[in-house]
């Protein structure tokens, strides 16, 4: 078992007590999904500062309250990531109105990212955290083994409902992202 | 075959006279390029590349670098359709080689497609799957593991329950005890009412190195009928594997000519040492210099950390500190080992005579104004004809190519009709 693996299990074994744990932040009082390996669970906690998109602008991981987050980190090098990213891009096209945000976060240079993303069409924001500092990030957001892609789901509210080593498949999408999007699941209150 | 076609692909590479760059196409049934009665559309080349190994790459580059790339792969595509209507001329698609190996693929693509659609259909019931979401909870990757054994099981269960429902569907009779040594090739080992068959030679393999034993003739005869028995079964469903075996055809052919070709011009071992003597050079490996470098933009500059570096600081404090080349300042100046003969040449000359360890002179380049220093070498050598034959080899047959190429499209014309937005990055 990894370390990451590791604390994970622990973090899940101590779940209750993380809760409670939880930094006070603006957001849900509790969240019930996964806690993270640094103990975060919601979105306020992980966000960390602006990242330049490709699309030139600056962006915050809180720039899309009340929608279903996708984060998904991924570069250029990684035959994986290429892989699963045109499941995420369908998926982003079918379910964007009902509330979908997939978000990229981009482990390489600004001109491989933007290449991959005009090559397989990518439709969704596409963050620039470059090789080192976007490490540091994905740490923060519970995989600090660098491997990718890694990916982390949140709900409407911002709390951690899945997260994902690994390329996302179909299914993954269908059984644990679908469930988030229904009218049921739309959540009480934003995160601030 | 296989062998054969890896060594198509990298002879494929060479140009024909005509050349294009083409953008990304607009429509996948557009027509870029045809070859007699042959044609290269756009999906053709967008498949090409993205089932090549560089395809990953291929979406991290610019748009020129892209184009370029596709114009290598579109003139790839034009030369192994000249060398299908070649081949086809020739007749190798009457090959019993050939046949037999379309056989063999044929059945296996069967086969395959039957039990993918059976895969598709079987899942973990759910009440299984809800005990093992119970024992895993959010332990993604555990559950996955989990859930795999458990349709890895399901599946075996139901291929064999499937092959015996098929050997009852078909009548087979089995002879597996007429597997003795020495057993004569056209011995009959299975029969079936569906007209299925296998005999004693139906098991050899060419890798085969003498006879194999019974024990495992009666395996490969017990995989034998599992194949035939599904590939059939396939076949009564009406499996189409027709452009599965058309694409096959299409790459095989192209590789058999090649490899006819290439026994040609490369006869023997004989004649591959008389043309390694007459190009000794294809043996030679050059030295490697680890190298370091400070780029500045002007040679005032250049002048002043020559002198620095002379009084004894670092280059490569320096050059993190002063580069004005981002990758070589990210690596505080180590360029790392770099073949001799393969920088620019104004930097060539100045390594030529430089001693280790000495900063050189202020060079200039289009670059900016350099300072160079070698740390360690390795030297050079020269390979013998055994370390290098394949190199040869692949040098002598690239010789003759394009020649035989350019011979082909006379026989067999081609158009190239690249969509008008491309004309400007065109030839």
């Amino acid at each position: 078992m990894t370390a990451a693996r590791l604390a994970l299990s622990l973090a899940l074994a101590l779940g209750a007590d993380l809760a409670c744990a939880d930094t006070p932040v603006a957001g849900p009082a509790t969240c019930s999904g996964p806690a993270l390996p640094g103990g975060a669970r919601r979105l306020a906690q992980l966000a960390g500062g602006a990242l330049p998109g490709l699309d030139g602008q600056l962006h915050r991981l809180t720039d899309w309250p009340g929608k279903v987050v996708v984060v998904n980190f991924w570069a250029g090098w990684c035959g994986p990531c290429q892989y699963e990213i045109p499941d995420l891009v369908a998926f982003q096209a079918a379910h964007a109105a009902q509330g979908l945000q997939v978000i990229g976060i981009g482990l390489d240079t600004r001109e491989r990212l933007g290449n991959v993303a005009r090559s397989l069409g990518i439709n969704y924001p596409v963050l620039v955290a470059g090789e080192g500092p976007g490490a540091d990030l994905m740490g923060l957001w519970g995989n600090p083994t660098g491997a990718i892609p890694y990916s982390v789901v949140l709900d409407r509210r911002g709390c951690v409902t899945q997260v994902r080593r690994g390329p996302l498949d179909e299914d993954d999408l269908r059984d644990d992202v679908l469930p988030l999007l229904a009218p049921a699941s739309a959540g009480a209150h934003h995160p601030g | 075959m296989h062998k054969i076609h890896r060594l198509a692909l990298p002879l494929m590479f060479l140009s024909l006279s005509a050349a294009a760059n083409p953008q990304p196409p607009e429509s996948q049934s557009q027509i870029l390029a045809t070859v007699g009665d042959q044609t290269v559309t756009a999906h053709d080349l967008e498949s090409a590349i993205n089932s090549s190994p560089v395809s990953t790459q291929f979406n991290t580059l610019g748009v020129d670098q892209q184009a370029a790339l596709r114009g290598d792969m579109l003139k790839r595509l034009v030369a192994s359709r000249l060398l299908l209507l070649e081949a086809e001329r020739l007749g190798l698609d009457r090959q019993p080689e050939l046949r037999r190996q379309m056989d063999d693929y044929r059945l296996g693509q069967l086969y395959r497609a039957y039990m993918d659609r059976l895969r598709a259909e079987l899942k973990v019931p759910d009440e299984e799957l809800a005990e093992m979401k119970q024992q895993f909870g959010d332990d993604h990757d555990a559950l996955v593991a989990a859930k795999s054994a458990a349709l890895v099981g399901i599946y075996r269960k139901r291929q064999a329950e499937l092959i015996a429902e098929l050997k009852t569907r078909y009548a087979v009779q089995l002879h597996p005890e007429r597997i003795v040594p020495g057993v004569a090739p056209d011995t009959l080992l299975m029969e079936s009412a569906a007209g299925l068959q296998i005999r004693a030679t139906d098991l050899h393999r060419t890798t085969d190195q003498g006879e194999p034993s019974p024990r495992e003739m009666r395996n490969r005869l017990t995989e034998r009928v599992e194949l035939l028995l599904v590939a059939k079964a396939a076949e009564d469903d009406h499996v189409d594997i027709s452009q599965a075996l058309a694409t096959y055809r299409a790459e095989s052919l192209p590789a058999m000519l090649l490899a006819q070709k290439a026994r040609e011009w490369v006869p023997n071992e004989a004649a591959m040492r008389a043309y390694f003597k007459t190009h000794p050079t294809l043996g030679q490996i050059a030295e490697r210099r680890h190298i370091g470098q400070i780029v500045v933009a002007t040679p005032e500059a250049a002048e002043a950390l020559r002198k620095r570096v002379l009084a004894g600081e670092s280059l490569f404090k320096l050059a993190g500190q002063f580069s004005i080349d981002p990758n070589g300042r990210a690596k505080d100046g180590d360029m790392g080992w770099v073949r001799a003969g393969s920088g620019m040449p104004e930097i060539e000359a100045a390594l030529a005579h430089l001693p280790d360890g000495q900063v050189s002179p202020v060079v200039h380049t289009t670059k900016g104004y350099h300072l160079v220093m070698i740390l360690e070498r390795k030297p050079g050598k020269q390979l013998g004809f055994e370390s290098i034959e394949d190199r040869v080899r692949q040098q002598m047959i690239s010789e003759h190519l394009p020649a035989y190429l350019e011979e082909l499209r006379k026989r067999y014309q081609v158009a190239w009709l690249l969509p008008a937005h491309s004309s400007g990055a065109a030839k």
